[in-house]
C-alpha cells in the first residue's frame, strides 16, 4: 500500500517538475492496463498478433496474450511458458519469435487452442552462465531476416566470454547467423528508422560515458572493445582487433575515430541523469501521435520515462537532438509497441532488481495523443554555424529574438574503461545572432564556435508562445558529429580548463577546532536498497555538536542533506535544476534551507560530517538529492529543546 | 547497537558479492595452485574384516557386494569380497553390532542399503537411535520411519502411551529398497558435572538423509526404545551400536570424526593499526608505516579496530596455546587480504584485493605455546577477517569462538509448485559444480520433476516433492540465475541423447557431436515437452514424464531416419540385472525396461554401461526408479 502511495506522490511531483507549468498528460495521458494479481508481468517484449491480441513476454518466461488490451480489465491467456528471461518479442506469419538468453525461438500454436505447442530452436547462443548475458530481439527486417543483440557479461566490468557476446547479429529464418557489428555493451533497444537504417541504444557503463544511440552499418565498431575478441572469427565483418584499443590517450569516442576508422560515435547522446540513466527501446512517432511524425521515442528504464529524438543526416552521418517527452510511468520503461491502429503506444515496464523512479516492480501502460497541440521545440537542425529551432506553435517573436531567452553550453565525455564519464570540456557558447521566421515557427541561432563531436545543451527558457505560455520542455541535447558545408566557426577540439566550482561551507569533514574536541552526539546513518535511509527518524538536542557518519551501503551513490522543516522537496527540486554542474556539485544546490550536507558518497563508502544543531527546535528533514531520489529518500530529524 | 545493525546490512552486501562472484566466475578462473585439503580426513572403518567391531553373533559379515531384488521381501544376494558390512538377517542370529571405540561428540558419514521391508537402526552411544527402515513411498512419515529419532519408551505407562518423544524426519528422503542411501549425522553427547549429574541432554545437531536435512538441533532427553539394555544409564562415552534383530541391512563407506579435545586458545593478543592511501592491492609493508594505534584486544575484530572504512591495515600478534598436538587445518578468511604466520613462518597467503574468501594451510602443531601473527588490509568496500580451524578431535570452529561476521540474512524464498498441469522453467542449473546454461526443468502434478540439458539431450537430475526454488533467478537481479530443486535430487551421469558408434566397443562420447543439433520441443497432450534433435539427418525425439506417483520417471525415445544410433541409459562402477526388467545402476537407481527393445550391458574403460541400439524407426521405453 505504502509503495502505491509513494509512487503516486512521486508521479505528481515529478510530472509537475518536468513541465513546470503544465502536465504532459493534457496531451499524452497515460492509462494503466490492469494485471491480474497472480501474474508477474515483468515485461521483456511486446508484440501484437494478427488477431489484435497483445503478446507480452516476461522475465519469468511466460508469454501472455491480452485478448483486448483496449479494455481496462482485459482477459489474459497464457500462450507459452518456460522461456529463459526473453527480452524481445515479434510476431510474423502466425508465429511469435523471441530471444531467450540461450536461443532464438519460434513459438507456434498448431492446433488453435491459444497455446504454443511448438517451441522451435532457430539458433542456439553460447553462454557461460553469467546473469548479465542478456539476449535482445528479434526485430524483423523487410526481407524476413531478424536482428538480435547479445549483451556483455558482467564481472565487475563488461566481458565477452561467449561467442558473439557484445554483437549485433542478423539471423535468417533458417538460423543462419550473420555477424553485423560489435562494440555493444548493454544493447537493450534495437530499431529501424523510416529509411530502414538500423539503430541501437546503449547504457552508460565501462567504456560508455553516458547513454546513447548509435547508427550501425555492417562492420561497425560502436566503442565497447570486449566484443572485438570475436572480430577475427569466421563471418565477422569487423576488422578492428581487441589489442588495438587503448584508453590511455584521454580521447573522446569521436576523437578516437581519427585513430581507428571503424569506430562509430553515436548519433545521439542522452546525458546521464539529465535525460535518463538506462536507455531502452526505440519506437517511431506515427502520424497519429502528434506533431513529431517520423521522430523517435526512446525509453529509459531507470527514470521511468520516454525521451524524444529528432535525427538528421549531415554529410552522410546521422546526428540529432534529444528532448524530454513523457515521464511518470509506474515502473522502468523497457518496451514500446504500437496498437494495430498506430494511434496508441503500449509501454511494457519492469525494474527487476534495478531501481526505477516508478516504484512498481512491473506495469503495462498505454498512451495516445489527445489531439491538443503541445508547445514544444519540434526539432533542432544544425546550420553551417549554428542551430535552427522549429517550434510546434508560433512563438512570441519578442521573446524569440531575445538572446537571454537561450543558453547554450557544449561539453563531451571521455572514452575509457572506467564506468561512465564526467562531463568534460564544458564551455558556454555565445549567440552571435538570432533570426526568427516570418511565421514565427523557426528561430535560427548563430554561435561563436562549433566543436565537432560535442554535445550541445540548448535551453530556450525564455521562449513564450502568443498566449504567453512557456515551452512544455524548454531544452534538448544536440550531438554534433558533422557540420554542413559553409561553416566558418568550427574549431578543432580544444582542451577547456574547467572553472573551479565554489566549495560548500556547509560540509565540514574535520572536527572543528572551536569544538575543543567536544562532541555531544555521534550518529551513524546508513542506506537500504530501494532509495531508503536505514533510519527514518533521528533526534538531536538544539545547539548540540553533532558528528554524523553517513554509510552508503547501497549499490548506487547517495548524499545526505540536512534541511529546514518542510524544505526537502524544494531542495531536491533545486538539485535537479543544477543541470550539467549537478554531478560536480554532488547535487547540492545553493540554498539557504540547507543546514549541513555530505558530498555524493559512492556505493559502500562513507563520509563523516560535523555540524551544530539549530537552536530552534522543530521537525527538520534530511534527504538525498541525487536525481530521482529526493521524493522518496527522506527522513525526519527532530531537533528538541534542551530540557534543562 | 547502531554499529551492529550497520554491520548486518553491510555483511549482507558482502555476502551478496561473494556469492555473486563465486558462482558467476568462469571455470578457468578456478584456482590452479596446489590445493590444500578442504577438511581434515575422516577416520574410515576398515571393512576388510570385523576387527573394528564387537559382536557375539555370526549374522554380521563382510562381503564384496550386496544386491537385493526390491520386489521381494528381505531379499539379499551377497557376493564374496570386502568393503561391505552386512547383517544377513537370519533369525537365529540377531545380535547387535558395537564399535570397538567409545564416542562422545561425533560426526558420522555412512551409506546403508535396506532390502524390502527391513528394519534396523544406528544407536549413538548405544542409546539414541536414528531409525533405519524401508520407508519408500511413505507419504506421512512418523517417528517409526526411516530417518526418525526413535521414540523413548516407558513400560509403566498404559497401552498406547508407552512411546513418547519420537521425532519424525522433516520429510521422507528414502530411496527404494536395495539402493544405497546416505546419512550424515552430527551428534553431541550429554554433558555431566563433576558429580556425574547430567547438565545437558544429548542432541542431534544435524541429520542429513540422502542430502536432505531432516533434523537440526533436536534434543533427546534419554535413551530411545530398544537401546542396549546394559547401558541404560547415560554416559559421556560409549560405543556406537547397529541394531541387528529386525532384518537384513548393509553398510559401506563408514567414516567418522570424534570430537572432544580442548580447543586452541589465545593469550596476550595485541594489535597495531595503520592507515594507507588507496588504492592498495596487497598488504602494505607495515614496517615502513606509522602506527596510528596499538594495544591489547580480546577479539581480532578488524571492523571494531579500524578507524575508517577504506585504506586500513592491521597486524595482530598473539600466543597460541595448543593442548592437543597434531594436524591443524587453518582457514584464513578475509576481505580484502590477509596472511597468517605461525612461529614466524607464513602458513596461509590470502593476500590481494578480494571479497570475503578463504585460503587454507595445514600444519602439525606440538603441545605448548606457539606464536600467531595475522597481517590484514582493506582497500575499500566491506571489511572482515576470520580465522577458522579444525584440529585433532576438534571440529571446525572460529578461533576465539566469535565470528566478526554475523549470520547471513536469507532472502525470502520464491518457490514454484505445481497445481494441475506440468510447468517448464528454463534457467541455469548446477550439475555437480558446473553451471549448465541451456537447461529446462519440468515439474509435474504427480510430484516427480526433472532437469534436462537442451544442448546434449541428457537428463541431469530428477527429484520428488516440491518443484523449484527460483529465489536466485527471480528475486532482485537474479545474479545466480539458477533454479534449484526444492528437494535433494538424484543426479544422473551425463548420457548424451544418442550417438553414432563405429562399433559396439567404441567409447560413448561425453559431449554431443557437432552434427547433433537441438531443434527445440513440442508439447504433448499431457503438457510434457518432446525434445527434438537432428543427428546428421536423423530425427530423435525424447520425452520424460512421470508414470507413477512419487516413484518413476518414464522415458520414450523415438528415432525417425536411416541411421543406426546408440543411446546410453546408464553408466557406473557396476550395473546389475536384478530381475527380468530391472537393472541396478551403480546401486543408486533402477532402470526398468518397459519397451520391446532391450538394452545390453557392456564393460568399457573400467565402467559398466547400459546401452540401447536405436535402429531405423525404432522406439525405446523405460522408467527410472529410485
Amino acid at each position: 500500500m505504502k509503495r502505491v502511495k509513494y509512487s503516486l506522490v512521486f508521479v505528481l511531483i515529478f510530472g509537475f517538475l518536468s513541465s513546470a507549468q503544465e502536465d504532459i498528460s493534457k496531451y499524452y495521458p497515460i492509462e494503466k492496463i490492469n494485471i491480474p494479481k497472480e501474474i508477474a508481468l515483468e515485461v521483456g517484449g511486446l508484440a501484437f498478433d494478427n488477431k489484435g491480441r497483445l503478446g507480452v513476454i516476461t522475465r519469468r518466461g511466460e508469454l501472455w496474450l491480452i485478448l483486448d488490451p483496449t479494455q481496462e480489465n482485459p482477459e489474459y491467456v497464457r500462450f507459452a511458458h518456460g522461456l529463459h528471461e526473453p527480452l524481445g518479442l515479434a510476431f510474423k506469419d502466425g508465429s511469435f519469435y523471441c530471444n531467450q538468453r540461450g536461443e532464438l525461438t519460434k513459438l507456434t500454436d498448431t492446433n488453435n487452442d491459444d497455446k504454443a505447442d511448438a517451441y522451435e530452436t532457430i539458433v542456439v547462443w553460447e553462454l557461460y552462465g553469467n546473469y548479465h548475458e542478456y539476449s535482445y530481439g528479434p526485430i524483423f527486417m523487410d526481407n524476413g531476416d531478424m536482428i538480435v543483440t547479445l549483451n556483455l557479461a558482467w564481472e565487475g566490468k563488461g566481458v565477452s566470454k561467449s561467442k558473439w557476446s557484445g554483437w549485433m547479429l542478423k539471423v535468417t529464418p533458417e538460423g543462419k547467423v550473420m555477424p553485423y557489428a560489435t562494440g555493444l555493451r548493454s544493447p537493450s533497444g534495437i530499431g529501424l528508422n523510416k529509411e530502414g537504417d538500423i539503430f541501437y541504444t546503449e547504457n552508460q557503463g565501462d567504456w560508455v560515458g553516458s547513454g546513447r544511440m548509435t547508427h550501425l552499418e555492417l562492420g561497425d565498431f560502436a566503442g565497447g572493445p570486449e566484443g572485438l575478441r570475436w572480430s577475427q572469427e569466421e563471418g565477422s565483418p569487423v576488422n578492428v582487433k581487441f589489442e588495438e584499443i587503448d584508453d590511455t590517450k584521454g580521447l573522446t569516442l569521436y576523437e578516437y575515430q581519427e585513430e581507428i576508422e571503424a569506430v562509430k560515435p553515436p548519433s545521439v547522446w542522452f546525458p546521464h541523469t539529465l535525460m535518463g540513466i538506462s536507455t531502452s527501446d526505440i519506437a517511431i512517432f506515427s502520424d497519429k501521435m502528434g506533431p513529431f511524425s517520423g521522430q523517435m521515442m526512446i525509453g529509459d528504464q531507470g527514470h521511468s520515462k520516454i525521451m524524444r529524438v529528432f535525427q538528421e543526416k549531415v554529410n552522410g552521418v546521422y546526428q540529432g537532438v534529444c528532448f524530454p517527452f513523457i515521464d511518470g510511468f509506474s515502473s522502468g520503461v523497457l518496451r514500446m509497441e504500437y496498437g494495430p491502429g498506430k494511434d496508441a503506444i503500449y509501454v511494457g515496464q519492469t525494474n527487476r532488481g534495478w531501481n526505477s523512479t516508478g516504484k512498481e516492480p512491473f506495469a503495462l501502460e498505454r498512451f495516445s495523443w489527445t489531439g491538443k497541440m503541445p508547445f514544444e521545440i519540434k526539432n533542432i537542425k544544425v546550420q553551417p554555424d549554428g542551430f535552427q529551432l522549429e517550434f510546434t506553435q508560433p512563438v512570441n517573436k519578442t521573446t524569440a529574438k531575445e538572446i537571454s531567452s537561450y543558453q547554450i553550453t557544449d561539453f563531451t565525455y571521455l572514452y575509457h574503461h572506467f564506468y561512465g564519464s564526467p562531463v568534460v570540456q564544458k564551455e558556454n557558447r555565445a549567440i552571435k545572432s538570432i533570426v526568427v521566421s516570418e511565421n514565427g515557427l523557426n528561430a535560427t541561432l548563430k554561435l561563436d564556435k562549433f566543436r565537432k563531436g560535442f554535445i550541445y545543451e540548448i535551453k530556450a527558457t525564455g521562449i513564450k508562445n502568443n498566449n504567453g505560455k512557456p515551452l512544455l520542455n524548454d531544452y534538448g541535447y544536440y550531438t554534433l558529429n558533422e557540420v554542413p558545408q559553409g561553416g566558418t566557426n568550427i574549431v578543432a577540439t580544444s582542451n577547456t580548463t574547467n572553472t573551479e566550482l565554489e566549495t560548500s561551507k556547509l560540509r565540514v569533514t574535520a572536527l572543528p577546532k572551536s569544538w575543543n574536541g567536544e562532541i555531544d552526539v555521534e550518529i551513524e546513518l546508513g542506506t537500504l536498497p530501494g532509495l531508503q535511509f536505514d533510519k527514518k527518524e533521528l533526534t538531536i538536542i538544539a545547539g548540540s555538536k553533532v558528528k554524523l557518519t553517513f554509510n552508503n551501503n547501497d549499490d548506487m551513490p547517495h548524499n545526505f542533506l540536512f534541511v529546514n522543516p518542510g524544505k526537502a522537496n524544494e531542495v531536491g527540486e533545486a538539485a535537479l535544476k543544477l543541470g550539467l554542474d549537478g554531478a560536480a556539485l554532488s547535487f547540492v544546490p545553493k540554498s539557504k534551507e540547507i543546514i549541513a550536507h555530505t558530498n555524493m558518497v559512492p556505493p559502500s563508502d562513507a563520509e563523516t560530517i560535523y555540524f551544530v544543531a539549530p537552536t530552534e527546535p522543530g521537525v527538520y528533514q534530511y534527504v538525498c538529492t541525487f536525481p530521482g531520489h529526493h521524493t522518496i529518500m527522506q527522513g525526519i530529524l527532530h531537533v528538541e529543546a534542551n530540557g534543562r | 547497537m547502531k554499529n551492529a545493525i550497520y554491520k548486518v546490512i553491510f555483511f549482507c552486501i558482502i555476502t551478496f558479492l561473494v556469492i555473486g562472484c563465486k558462482k558467476t566466475a568462469p571455470p578457468e578462473i578456478v584456482e590452479k595452485s596446489k590445493e590444500v585439503i578442504s577438511s581434515l580426513p575422516f577416520s574410515k572403518i576398515d571393512l576388510t574384516n570385523l576387527t573394528a567391531f564387537k559382536t557375539k553373533g555370526s549374522n554380521w559379515k563382510i562381503v564384496g557386494r550386496s544386491i537385493s531384488d526390491f520386489t521381494k521381501k528381505h531379499d539379499f544376494q551377497l557376493e564374496k569380497g570386502t568393503g561391505v558390512l552386512v547383517n544377513t538377517g537370519l533369525e537365529e542370529e540377531n545380535t547387535h553390532l558395537f564399535s570397538a571405540f567409545d564416542h562422545g561428540d561425533m560426526e558420522l558419514d555412512i551409506e546403508f542399503m535396506m532390502p524390502k521391508g527391513s528394519n534396523s537402526g544406528i544407536y549413538f552411544q548405544s542409546r539414541y537411535e536414528i531409525q533405519l527402515l524401508d520407508s519408500w513411498k511413505v507419504e506421512h512419515v512418523s517417528s517409526q520411519d526411516c530417518g526418525s529419532i526413535y521414540q523413548r519408551w516407558d513400560e509403566t505407562k498404559p497401552e498406547g502411551e508407552k512411546g513418547y518423544e519420537g521425532h519424525p524426519p522433516t520429510e521422507n528422503a528414502s530411496k527404494a529398497p536395495g539402493l544405497w542411501q546416505h546419512y550424515h549425522i552430527k551428534f553431541r553427547a550429554p554433558r555431566f558435572d563433576a558429580n556425574g549429574t547430567k547438565i545437558e541432554n544429548a542432541r542431534f545437531e544435524e541429520v542429513v538423509h540422502n542430502g536432505v536435512k531432516i533434523h537440526e538441533n533436536v534434543e533427546v532427553t534419554g535413551p530411545t526404545r530398544s537401546a542396549s539394555a546394559e547401558f541404560n544409564a547415560e554416559l559421556a562415552l560409549a560405543p556406537l551400536m547397529i541394531q541387528g534383530d529386525h532384518g537384513p541391512v548393509a553398510f559401506r563407506n563408514i567414516k567418522y570424526k570424534l570430537y572432544g579435545s580442548d580447543s586452541l586458545t589465545t593469550t596476550n593478543v595485541k594489535y597495531k593499526y595503520y592507515e594507507v592511501k588507496t588504492p592498495i592491492t596487497q598488504i602494505p609493508n607495515m614496517d615502513s608505516l606509522q602506527v596510528i594505534e596499538s594495544g591489547s584486544t580480546e577479539i581480532m575484530d578488524v571492523n571494531k579496530l579500524s578507524k575508517r572504512r577504506n585504506g586500513v591495515a592491521l597486524r595482530f600478534t598473539s600466543e597460541l596455546n595448543v593442548t592437543k598436538p597434531g594436524d591443524y587445518l587453518f582457514h584464513q578468511y578475509s576481505d580484502d587480504g590477509a596472511k597468517l604466520y605461525i612461529d614466524g613462518a607464513l602458513l596461509v597467503d590470502n593476500d590481494g584485493k578480494h571479497d570475503f574468501e578463504s585460503k587454507r594451510g595445514l600444519i602439525n602443531l606440538s603441545h605448548g605455546v606457539h606464536q600467531l601473527q595475522i597481517d590484514y588490509f582493506n582497500n575499500n568496500w566491506g571489511k572482515g577477517m576470520e580465522l577458522q580451524y579444525e584440529g585433532p578431535e576438534q571440529e571446525l570452529q572460529t578461533l576465539q569462538g566469535l565470528s566478526p561476521y554475523p549470520v547471513v540474512r536469507k532472502k525470502e524464498p520464491l518457490l514454484v509448485n505445481i497445481k494441475d498441469t506440468p510447468e517448464m522453467i528454463r534457467s541455469f542449473v548446477y550439475y555437480g559444480d558446473e553451471k549448465r546454461t541451456h537447461a529446462i526443468s519440468v515439474g509435474s502434478p504427480k510430484g516427480v520433476h526433472f532437469s534436462y540439458d537442451l544442448k546434449s539431450g541428457a537428463l541431469l537430475k530428477a527429484w520428488k516433492g516440491g518443484f523449484a526454488d527460483v529465489t536466485e533467478m527471480w528475486r532482485g537481479r537474479g545474479i545466480d540465475q539458477v533454479l534449484e530443486p526444492q528437494q535433494m535430487s538424484l543426479e544422473l551421469s551425463e548420457n548424451i541423447i544418442a550417438t553414432e558408434l563405429d562399433s559396439k566397443k567404441a567409447p560413448y562420447p561425453k559431449t554431443s557431436a557437432s552434427e547433433s543439433i537441438p531443434k527445440g520441443y513440442e508439447i504433448n497432450d499431457a503438457g510434457y515437452p518432446i525434445f527434438k534433435f537432428n543427428i546428421g539427418g536423423t530425427v530423435v525425439m525424447d520425452c520424460y514424464s512421470p508414470s507413477e506417483k512419487g516413484a518413476q520417471l518414464h522415458r520414450t525415445l523415438k528415432v525417425k531416419g536411416k541411421k543406426t544410433l546408440y543411446s546410453r541409459a546408464g553408466v557406473g562402477d557396476y550395473i546389475q540385472k536384478v530381475n527380468q526388467d530391472y537393472y541396478l545402476i551403480n546401486g543408486s537407481y533402477y532402470l526398468k525396461n518397459e519397451g520391446e527393445r532391450k538394452p545390453f550391458i557392456r564393460e568399457i574403460e573400467g565402467k559398466q554401461e547400459l546401452i540401447y541400439t536405436l535402429k531405423e524407426e525404432s522406439k525405446i521405453e523405460y522408467s527410472i526408479v529410485w
